[in-house]
């Protein structure tokens, strides 16, 4: 058994928030972390890694006040406050990946969470009701992207019993110029909240900083979803679907723009050799858009789409949405960044981003992953379907669960993932 | 047999039959009807086709059993509609619309953004919103509506709030002679009725029952119902049967669609059109809340305080499935009733295919327990 699976192991082992404090207190100091960071075979994988586990021993730390964020607020924010952001939805995604996730949603069913519900918010919530997580001085939600969050992270402001420190960011469904008006009113509001939480106030000139690094970030970021557009070789097991937690939650910071400058020079560095290569043309791979999520856990997807000569160029999470910041403008730029989200209002908003993608990366597919219980996703699949069939992208639609696996059918996702890829005739 | 023709008679009579004007639908209690009425229109609330035959490819099976009932209809085009106004109450009414807006071409379709908070900022975003909700309706319409128009429809949609509230105070205090699925039904009936000629009828109805009172006035424990859109006849028939003695609700198709009116000020005779929003803005905004709203602290503190006032023992909740705002909402409801010793019984059903069996048996056994 291999160091990481014996930590994991260890981790099921201790289900205990005292337990996963000290565990992080050792493995995110830097000569572990480092050595640690040299175990991944990419240099985008240990960055990756090296500042998920940064991002989360921070919070943990209790050094510095603690946020709970839903996924799609502007992580921005948070680091322009000085507060440790912990994403519940994206934790669950971790309690996917640490073979937590029967215990945690067992928990939920336990507290009478329905199985209906989304199980990102399920298995958060039971990580909550086992007391997993850092304890949150606010909690912060909005009705961007679903429905869940509010309701859920409701619940955890009940737990904590700080129901007087739960905001919910009302992200309208429109967007015009009252709306960016209404919502950057809400975030300034909410600012001068929290900064009497923190006791720090408001800062405008490190909201200007903070928004500056963002464009830096965005800057990277928009230059390796350029490079992937022509990408066929990657590093080994890269999956962009890793990336939701730096993507959302590091705006802002000097670990995203490293993060994304490395992983785009990595990037870059293949897709130089790959011009060279003269074999590359001979048989390319099938181009697969990936829509939504992916199981977190162990599973086999990657594999079956690599052996069928498929790959995943680019995945809709991934999709730089909104226009570069405003540093002098900080509430109007957040609000900006929150009205730009394709999953905002229409699904018309969806699809153009969809369609731009597949245009972009010249896709020969795309793939749907219809998670159970997420009603603002798969409640359109019937229409991302017919849209992309207008444009000659035939759609998968691929139902399982990212976070259950007692919920997800591999046998079923296999049969159609093959079915799906001799249509696309590949292999 | 007698109560049974009262309410058939009344169910049959000229003006509470469906009304003769051009149809607007709506789907949400969060709809302001005063715009559609006072720009001649006759407000309807889609109530759907139980018979879900081509929804199923439109929708995921895991998906809002209403809003699939709701697409059947709009998709035969059932209730002849002239436009249908949709709000972002949910994620699921959010791709109802979409589903609307992208395969109904021929359907004049709006999306009214309702808000989650209800703070004055929310209240002024609200009524802007509701300019364009009236812009929408105009365009159908070719004109310009009044403020004497919509002023005059305030106060319609106001004596219909007073007098569904006063049927149904009477109805929990057991001062009718009308069973629980004869209350619904006409309950129901009312989403989609608001002339003079039904409020009338509805007036008269109402002090007929009122002298028929026979009703066995042993009160067994107090029940209150808490849930989303229930309109399963079989399942207020249901209760009937047991004999729930129902003191109190907070549904979709009752108080939350009814409690509260438009507060109108007395000099209104010179109010411009935002005002005369900002006020419909208001009345929306704090009416008794869907759970899909933010502040869930509140809701609860409503439902308990009507929980204290009615001398309520037992609270049945009933979802319709897939429902996510209701349904998260159902651990904190249990809780917080647990610490008030109130018991609560769990129900999650279909918009149609009631299953009756299970049901029954689950509310005998909580019924039994109280």
């Amino acid at each position: 058994m291999g160091i990481k699976e014996k930590i994991k192991t260890n981790i099921q082992r201790n289900l205990d928030q005292r337990y996963f404090r000290r565990l992080l207190g050792i493995i995110a100091t830097r000569p572990v972390l480092f050595a640690y960071g040299n175990t991944f075979s990419s240099i985008s994988d240990k960055y990756l890694n090296i500042f998920s586990i940064e991002s989360i021993r921070d919070a943990y730390s209790g050094n510095k006040p603690v946020g709970f964020g839903s996924i799609f607020l502007p992580y921005e924010f948070f680091n322009a406050m000085g507060v440790s952001p912990l994403l519940p939805e994206v934790m669950a995604g971790f309690t996917a990946g640490l073979g937590l996730s029967d215990q945690t949603v067992k928990k939920a069913s336990a507290r009478w969470y329905s199985q209906d519900l989304c199980t990102f918010h399920r298995s958060a919530s039971g990580a909550v009701e086992l007391d997993l997580f850092p304890r949150p001085d606010f909690i912060l939600c909005t009705n961007l992207a679903c429905d869940a969050a509010q309701k859920s992270f409701y619940h955890y402001a009940v737990n904590y019993n700080i129901q007087n420190r739960y905001y919910h960011l009302d992200v309208p469904y429109h967007y015009n110029s009252r709306s960016l008006r209404y919502l950057a009113d809400q975030l300034e509001k909410l600012a001068e909240k929290i900064g009497d939480i923190t006791g720090k106030g408001v800062d405008l000139d490190r909201f200007a900083e903070t928004i500056e690094l963002s464009n830096e970030f965005r800057k990277w970021a928009v230059k390796l979803n350029n490079v992937r557009k022509e990408l066929l070789t990657y590093p080994p097991h890269f999956n962009g679907l890793n990336f939701i937690l730096p993507f959302h939650a590091f705006p802002g910071t000097q670990q995203a723009v490293k993060l994304y400058k490395n992983i785009y020079l990595e990037l870059d560095s293949f897709l130089q050799k790959q011009r060279k290569d003269p074999d590359i043309h001979k048989n390319p791979p099938k181009k697969i858009l990936w829509l939504h999520l992916k199981p977190y856990y162990r599973n086999e997807i990657s594999d079956i789409l690599e052996n069928g000569n498929c790959r995943v160029v680019f995945e809709e999470i991934n999709y730089v949405y909104w226009p570069e910041l405003d540093p002098s403008r900080p509430f109007e730029s957040l609000a900006l960044k929150m009205l730009s989200h394709p999953l905002r209002g229409n699904i018309s908003n969806r699809t153009d981003a969809i369609g731009k993608m597949a245009e972009e990366y010249g896709v020969d597919g795309a793939i749907l992953f219809t998670h159970w219980g997420c009603r603002q996703s798969n409640g359109g699949s019937r229409i991302i379907k017919d849209y992309l069939k207008s444009r000659g992208v035939p759609l998968l639609v691929l139902d399982g669960d990212c976070v259950d696996r007692a919920n997800s059918s591999t046998g079923q996702i296999k049969t159609r993932l093959q079915g799906y890829m001799e249509i696309l005739n590949c292999g | 047999m007698k109560n049974n023709l009262i309410i058939e008679d009344f169910l049959k009579e000229k003006g509470v039959q469906k009304e003769k004007l051009k149809k607007i639908g709506w789907f949400c209690t969060y709809t302001p009807e005063e715009l559609i009425t006072a720009s001649g229109f006759s407000p309807v609330r889609v109530m759907g086709n139980k018979n879900t035959v081509k929804s199923g490819s439109y929708f995921p099976i895991n998906f809002c059993p209403y809003l699939k009932s709701a697409w059947e209809s709009l998709l035969a085009s059932e209730d002849g509609l002239q436009g249908a106004v949709f709000t972002d109450s949910c994620d699921g009414m959010r791709r109802l619309y979409d589903t609307a807006e992208y395969y109904l071409k021929d359907l004049p379709v709006f999306m009214l953004n309702v808000p989650r908070n209800t703070d004055s900022r929310s209240i002024d975003f609200y009524s802007s919103n509701l300019e364009d909700m009236l812009v929408f309706i105009e365009g159908i319409k070719g004109k310009q509506t009044s403020n004497q128009d919509l002023l005059k429809a305030l106060r319609l949609h106001n004596r219909k709030r007073n007098l569904l509230k006063e049927f149904s105070t009477s109805f929990f205090n057991n001062k009718y002679s009308l069973d629980i699925s004869d209350y619904y039904r006409v309950m129901e009936i009312s989403l989609s009725r608001t002339s003079e000629t039904f409020l009338d009828k509805l007036q008269s109805f109402k002090e007929l029952i009122s002298k028929n009172n026979n009703k066995d006035k042993t009160r067994k424990p107090g029940i209150m119902i808490i849930g989303n859109f229930i309109t399963e006849q079989k399942l207020w028939k249901m209760f009937t049967d047991l004999d729930v003695n129902l003191v109190s609700d907070d549904l979709c198709v009752s108080s939350r669609y009814y409690q509260g009116p438009v507060r109108i000020p007395s000099f209104m005779e010179g109010a411009d059109r935002k005002k005369i929003l900002h006020l419909i803005a208001e009345r929306y905004l704090n009416k008794p809340a869907c759970m899909r709203m933010s502040d869930m602290g509140s809701k609860i503190s409503q439902l308990k305080k009507e929980a204290s006032d009615n001398d309520i023992r037992g609270i049945i909740f009933i979802s319709l499935k897939f429902c996510d705002n209701v349904i998260y909402t159902f651990p904190l409801i249990r809780k917080e009733f647990a610490g008030l010793k109130i018991p609560v019984l769990y129900l999650e059903i279909e918009y149609s295919n009631f299953s009756e069996g299970q049901s029954n048996t689950r509310t005998q056994a909580f019924l039994e327990m109280l």
